[in-house]
């Protein structure tokens, strides 16, 4: 499934750069998928982001509400990746150790502040009252 | 799958990381090796050479010839061992993780690194020479001005490689003990100065 989704993108490459050479007005001069990431805080006050509308790209079918944002959602990309690479490690820290090239005790420190990071982002959420859905 | 497994290597060649925090990449079992062959190898340079590293911080540039060869090992080591022990201690106190023994002291044994650097520089034989240029200046005995500022360039590079080595072993402290800001400021102060009183105290009972 990984090998699928990268073999669109590639194609979707290399498909951007054909219409872009022979296309004499381009309806994009933008030729890499950009990767948006789904912000967690607010911009403007600090508060906690939720999800309001939800579409399926294939059907248009959409929802509407008020959807907290998954815990694992509202950390930061870096996170979220050292997560998933903690996960393929087998939960082993001196493997992790190794991927990332750094040392144990650096990786047992950014474990343990993500820890952290994630128990205060549990305490935010138990903080906030739930809104009702619309 | 394999998308998120990338290894972020790009800080691997981050050169200044290297020299001013090293135990980012470098601790453990592999700190402890290598930082003990320094150990060792600063204590036969400073046999050979007639100086001393007797204690946490100092180097003393010249010593007795009475001394066995083995006090100039065992300067090293018992600075070392002294330093690691009270940082393990108030490292298992103060941190919120879990804190390895061979972590700290595997990177206080490399944070000693710039001591084989200064033993080095005193071997060089015009370094030696110059640096006796200082204190009879002090005296008030003639010297000239170009051996003077020679003497004191000498002995500004050791300061400020002995500012290095503190600046290592702090970081290898808060690396290893996962604590940072004041606290680790504050306690670092302390286990230094301790381990100054302490080291000396142990050297005056071994040294005959």
């Amino acid at each position: 499934m990984y090998f699928s989704y990268l073999h669109i993108e590639f194609s979707q490459y290399y498909i951007n750069i054909i219409k872009d050479s022979f296309c004499f007005c381009p309806e994009t001069k933008d030729t890499t998928i950009m990767k948006k990431n789904l912000p967690s805080i607010c911009p403007c006050c600090g508060g906690l982001m939720k999800a309001k509308r939800l579409e399926c790209p294939s059907c248009s079918t959409s929802v509407e509400g008020s959807f907290e944002l998954p815990l694992l959602a509202r950390l930061d990309q870096e996170d979220q990746g050292f997560i998933l690479n903690l996960l393929k490690a087998g939960g082993s820290l001196k493997e992790l150790s190794a991927i990332y090239g750094i040392s144990y005790p650096t990786i047992r420190n950014r474990l343990d502040n993500l820890i952290l990071k994630v128990d205060r982002l549990t305490g935010e959420s138990a903080s906030n009252p739930e809104s009702s859905d619309e | 799958m394999n998308r998120t497994l990338t290894a972020h290597s790009r800080n691997r060649y981050d050169f200044s990381r290297w020299l001013f925090n090293p135990f980012y990449y470098l601790a453990g079992g592999k700190a402890l090796a290598a930082g003990i062959v320094l150990i060792l190898a600063t204590g036969a340079l400073s046999y050979t050479g007639g100086f001393r590293f007797d204690g946490v911080l100092d180097v003393h540039t010249t010593a007795s010839s009475n001394i066995p060869a083995w006090v100039y090992l065992a300067d090293g080591f018992i600075a070392w061992i002294i330093m690691s022990a009270l940082l393990l201690s108030s490292g298992k106190i103060i941190s919120i993780s879990r804190v390895r023994a061979i972590d700290i002291f595997g990177t206080q044994a490399l944070a000693r690194w710039p001591a084989f650097a200064i033993a080095l520089f005193l071997k060089i034989p015009v370094v030696q020479s110059y640096l006796r240029f200082i204190y009879p200046k002090f005296a008030g005995a003639r010297v000239s001005t170009v051996e003077f500022m020679i003497s004191l360039a000498s002995y500004l590079i050791i300061v400020l490689l002995i500012i290095w080595m503190v600046a290592l072993m702090y970081r290898a402290f808060t690396v290893s003990s996962n604590v940072k800001g004041a606290k680790a400021i504050l306690t670092f102060i302390g286990v230094i100065l301790a381990g100054e009183i302490l080291s000396k105290v142990v050297l005056l009972y071994i040294v005959p």
